[in-house]
């Protein structure tokens, strides 16, 4: 599925993270990838808009909306600025943007960990500013996921299908919203495996 | 007299060759672009800086792209996040104050891409159309721009709207006050939008905001949720009083941005 890239396009990390060269990743110190997590050329990952621990730290451990689901949430040794978190397995298309939801909660305005689990595929020039994106959900080109929203295990946003912000999709659910696209069949994890070898070879 | 050299006639002319002394170390055009971007109609010769306008308390992210050849002045305490681009080969672009705008959001249209993006046909015929002419980008006051959205020049933007993730407003377009262009949603070129109405959906469903309504992507409040149901007699009052209640959220938003995104600006 991706074209072939050229030699030296990917750094590969010691837990196998292939990361694009020309991604365009914002405060690294605040993502967390899980291993074997291909970021493709262009994506934004939006880090440095964490949690400020300052004042929001005594209200957020009790309002975290975002407790279930998601992979490993609570992997972090300093989670409360962490954020984005990214499961194994996860492809992150070119132009893809990637920014944690914000909210106003007891007058305080802060940004929360948006947590992507196992296996996720999100297409390209999708806009991602959910909460929660559980393991094994597809989220097609031109998609845009809204700021809070939730998207529990194998959902599928088809492409260019807008999900709403606070919205909760249970488990298995397709969502297309807006656009008659193909009901895409979804993979298990050998399609994620598969995405992941052909990438940067 | 080439129309590429006149100054829109709200601000005093300012030099070609020098930008504010603030924000200049932030606003060079990365490096890594490649040079191909030449507008098509009028030769420069070389590529000089834009001439942009930025209040001291404007925060810009040192990743903006800034191209062309109009002035750009950007408002007060207006935060434009990473990778957010702006061309301004086609006109002025006016900023206003306490706006939002988001990353890889495109304000202008660049020189080679400007007719990929609309069909083909229609964009050819009305830039043929402007050939010439001046198409400023206005962006009224507490406007947030989405990620991802495009602004195509001509279009205005009254205060305190907001244009959500991926959604066009397309050329000479008028946007009113206090209006929704949803996720992906596309205003074509030249259209118009009232004030206070919603533009959602596949074929660009209008409706006017009703009282109560939850905003999706900003905030719950605790009155909004259920008021949907109930108070259809009152509707400007509370609608007013919930719109307030967002443009103080959306100050909220800004306080907190600045301070994450803001930190390394000095």
């Amino acid at each position: 599925m991706p074209p072939k890239a050229p030699k030296g396009e990917y750094i590969e990390t010691d837990t196998g993270n292939k990361i694009s060269r020309r991604s365009l990743i914002h405060g690294t110190q605040h993502i967390i990838l899980g291993g074997k997590t291909v970021i493709q050329a262009d994506a934004v990952i939006r880090g440095d808009l964490y949690r400020s621990s300052s004042s929001s730290t005594s209200t957020s451990t009790s309002s975290d909306p975002a407790g279930g689901g998601g992979g490993g949430g609570g992997s972090a040794p300093n989670s409360p600025s962490v954020a984005i978190t990214i499961g194994r397995y996860s492809y992150i298309s070119r132009q893809a943007i990637l920014r944690p939801p914000s909210r106003l909660h007891r007058g305080v305005y802060s940004f929360y960990p948006l947590k992507i689990g196992d296996h996720v595929f999100v297409g390209e020039r999708a806009v991602v500013e959910a909460a929660t994106v559980g393991n094994h959900v597809h989220i097609g080109k031109d998609a845009v996921v809204g700021s809070m929203a939730i998207l529990k295990d194998f959902v599928c946003v088809l492409d260019g299908a807008v999900v709403p912000g606070a919205w909760w999709c249970r488990v298995g659910v397709l969502s297309g919203v807006r656009r008659r696209g193909l009901w895409v069949r979804l993979g298990r994890g050998g399609l994620a495996r598969e995405r992941y070898r052909l990438v940067g070879r | 007299m080439d129309p590429r050299r006149q100054h829109h006639p709200s601000q005093p002319p300012p030099p070609l060759q020098q930008t504010s002394t603030t924000t200049s170390t932030h606003l060079k055009p990365p490096s890594h672009h490649p040079q191909q971007r030449t507008p098509p109609s009028p030769s420069q010769p070389h590529h000089h800086r834009t001439p942009i306008t930025a209040h001291p308390s404007a925060t810009i992210s040192e990743s903006l792209l800034i191209q062309g050849s109009h002035p750009i002045s950007i408002g007060a305490s207006t935060i434009i996040h990473p990778r957010a681009r702006i061309y301004s080969y086609e006109g002025p672009v006016i900023i206003g104050n306490g706006c939002i705008i988001s990353e890889k959001s495109v304000i202008g249209s660049a020189p080679t891409t400007s007719t990929s993006t609309t069909s083909t046909s229609t964009s050819s015929g009305i830039a043929s159309r402007d050939e010439g002419s001046i198409l400023p980008i206005r962006i009224s006051n507490s406007v947030i721009i989405g990620p991802g959205a495009q602004i195509l020049p001509g279009a205005h933007i009254h205060s305190a709207s907001c244009v959500e993730a991926r959604a066009v407003i397309g050329r000479r377009a008028v946007v009113g006050s206090h209006c929704r262009v949803c996720a992906g949603v596309e205003i074509a070129d030249g259209d118009g939008v009232a004030d206070w109405m919603v533009v959602w959906g596949g074929g660009n469903r209008r409706r006017r905001r009703a009282v109560g309504r939850v905003e999706p992507s900003k905030v719950v409040f605790p009155a909004g949720a259920g008021g949907g149901g109930n108070g259809i007699g009152g509707n400007g009052l509370e609608g007013r009083v919930i719109e307030e209640a967002r443009l103080m959220v959306l100050q909220r938003e800004r306080d907190a941005l600045v301070r994450l995104i803001g930190g390394r600006r000095r």
